[in-house]
């Protein structure tokens, strides 16, 4: 039952945002959240809008999935609209009732955070949808790569992130094998309330701990007899090169970047 | 000074090791001396030292005592340890603790990567090791959706890729079901008899042993026998008596003999055997 979990979000696919160089990715994501940052007006949304359209029809990924990201943060939205709804400070008052009052301006701060969220998440989510997670540790590895000049630990990261993925499969499969050890001779999972649940998960939870700390041991010792002594002097299968897409990507969502900010100065 | 070629590619001179001050001796005064091309099986029972002589062979452990020389370097060198670690290459007891990677291709680049090799010349040598384990087919695969017996083929070719000049095993097929067993083993008798790799295959079964170029069986960390699977499987009384099982057909041949049966020493399968009695029953044909 556990072995159906699917890591990470990624659908696999071969559009040319899929084929983009991960680092660009990154970099576009980036720039995309200064683009929804920069709108000054519920109305300029119009240009996210239309480049969240433009890539959501070059990935293959429906505005529906898109929109799919955003479902778990639906009471935080409803939250953030109505808080702004009622407590934003405002001369035009619509409505007043008791001690609430919706004013016109309190609606549009209401509508503007609440697009900004719903826009920040679901472009966002392109990202995890068209990169592997594999993809995304080395864009992360490479982008990350001049920050060692103050030690900070790049390569260490992403072979920690790797390793985390290689090992997720198996400890799950683990994990079911345990639990129907224990099932089979009498365990209860599946009944009584949250806390009694919780605590049947700790038979579950002290052998998978046990034993992902022997397989780190082992898979320490693996690694040192196959020569792994760090990030120095490495080389690398995977060589990440950028591509002309790449700047043309780069060079479109810059542009959006200008034009939003422009809008914003035009019609506040 | 000697050329690669006659340096013996493990060696180990009068070694000892201790886990701790007051414990006994783990490896006691082993000397050894594998011969370039060799399949040597190391046999021994839980504790009898053999997991830690392999580790002495990669130094992943140094000795307390003694020199463990690879290709002629001392292991105890430190400026050396990663040049000893690409001669002796190693494949692990457990399948799934060994695979570093999320893609079978890239795990088995995983050594070349740490060796700096440049990745134009990566490529074919992992094509290489892949085709001479027969996992090419499954080089895109993740590691989790392999069979026990083809993950250590991958670990094989992980270390094969690092062009060791040797393969040492450490109960590599001790985790996997009988038909991964037969896999693994005769991938790595392939690679000894067409590249001329030469393996130490440590064991605790004993048919597994019986095909080797020699068989070293250690007790309480010496060396108990040494020699030809024939000879040493001659010894049934003394390998019993060392808590190992012998091949089923040495055991029969030495019962035969004990009812008055003069069949050679060195029985060790169901065809030597049925050859054998053949011969003795019917001397005519």
């Amino acid at each position: 039952m556990l072995r159906d979990i699917t890591l990470g979000q990624y659908m696999p696919g071969n559009t040319v945002v899929h084929r983009l160089d991960p680092r660009t990715k990154i970099i576009l994501t980036i720039f995309y959240i200064a683009i929804i940052f920069c709108v000054a007006s519920p109305i300029w949304y119009v240009i996210p809008l239309v480049y969240l359209l433009a890539v959501s029809k070059l990935s293959g990924l429906t505005p529906k999935r898109l929109l799919k990201s955003v479902k778990p943060l639906r009471f935080l939205l409803i939250l953030t609209f109505v808080l702004n709804l009622f407590f934003s400070s405002g001369t035009t008052v619509w409505i007043q009732w008791g001690v609430l009052r919706v004013t016109r301006e309190g609606f549009i701060t209401a509508v503007h955070f609440s697009m900004r969220l719903i826009f920040l998440v679901a472009g966002t989510s392109i990202l995890t949808l068209t990169t592997s997670p594999v993809a995304l540790s080395d864009g992360i590895e490479m982008l990350l790569k001049p920050l060692k000049v103050i030690h900070f630990p790049a390569h260490e990261l992403a072979m920690m992130m790797t390793i985390a993925l290689r090992f997720i499969p198996t400890l799950i499969e683990e994990a079911d094998k345990i639990m129907k050890a224990q099932m089979a001779r009498g365990a209860d999972f599946e009944s009584g309330n949250l806390i009694k649940r919780a605590k049947a998960m700790i038979p579950l939870l002290v052998p998978l701990f046990v034993s992902a700390f022997r397989r780190a041991g082992d898979l320490a010792m693996a690694m040192e007899a196959r020569c792994y002594h760090g990030g120095e002097g490495r080389t690398r299968l995977r060589v990440l090169k950028y591509a002309k897409i790449d700047l043309y990507a780069l060079l479109i969502t810059v542009g959006a970047l200008v034009v939003t900010i422009l809008c914003g100065m035009w019609i506040k | 000074m000697q050329t690669q070629n006659q340096v013996s590619p493990m060696q180990t001179q009068d070694v000892c090791y201790q886990y701790d001050e007051d414990s006994r001796l783990a490896v006691n005064h082993v000397s050894l001396e594998i011969e370039k091309g060799s399949f040597v099986a190391v046999l021994g029972h839980n504790g009898s030292g053999k997991s830690t002589l392999a580790k002495l062979m990669n130094a992943l452990f140094l000795p307390t005592e003694g020199r463990v020389l690879v290709c002629g370097l001392d292991t105890a060198a430190e400026e050396e340890v990663w040049n000893v670690r690409r001669h002796a290459g190693m494949v692990f007891q457990n399948p799934d603790n060994q695979i570093v990677a999320n893609v079978v291709r890239e795990d088995v680049a995983f050594g070349l990567e740490n060796l700096g090799v440049p990745q134009e010349e990566m490529i074919p040598r992992i094509d290489r090791a892949l085709a001479a384990v027969r996992m090419t087919e499954r080089a895109s695969f993740a590691p989790h959706m392999l069979s026990g017996g083809q993950k250590q083929r991958v670990a094989v070719a992980g270390v094969l890729a690092m062009q060791p000049e040797v393969m040492i095993l450490d109960e590599a097929t001790a985790m996997l079901d009988p038909s991964g067993r037969a896999d693994v083993l005769n991938t790595v008798r392939k690679l000894n008899r067409e590249q001329g790799m030469t393996v130490v295959w440590i064991t605790h079964f004993m048919e597994e042993a019986a095909t080797a170029d020699r068989v070293v069986v250690l007790d309480k960390g010496r060396v108990a026998l040494d020699g030809t699977p024939a000879e040493v499987f001659s010894h049934v009384e003394e390998i019993k008596a060392l808590g190992l099982d012998v091949p089923p057909m040495a055991d029969l041949a030495m019962q035969l003999n004990a009812r008055g049966m003069s069949l050679p020493a060195g029985v060790l399968t169901v065809a030597d055997m049925v050859k054998e009695l053949k011969k003795a029953l019917c001397p005519s044909k």
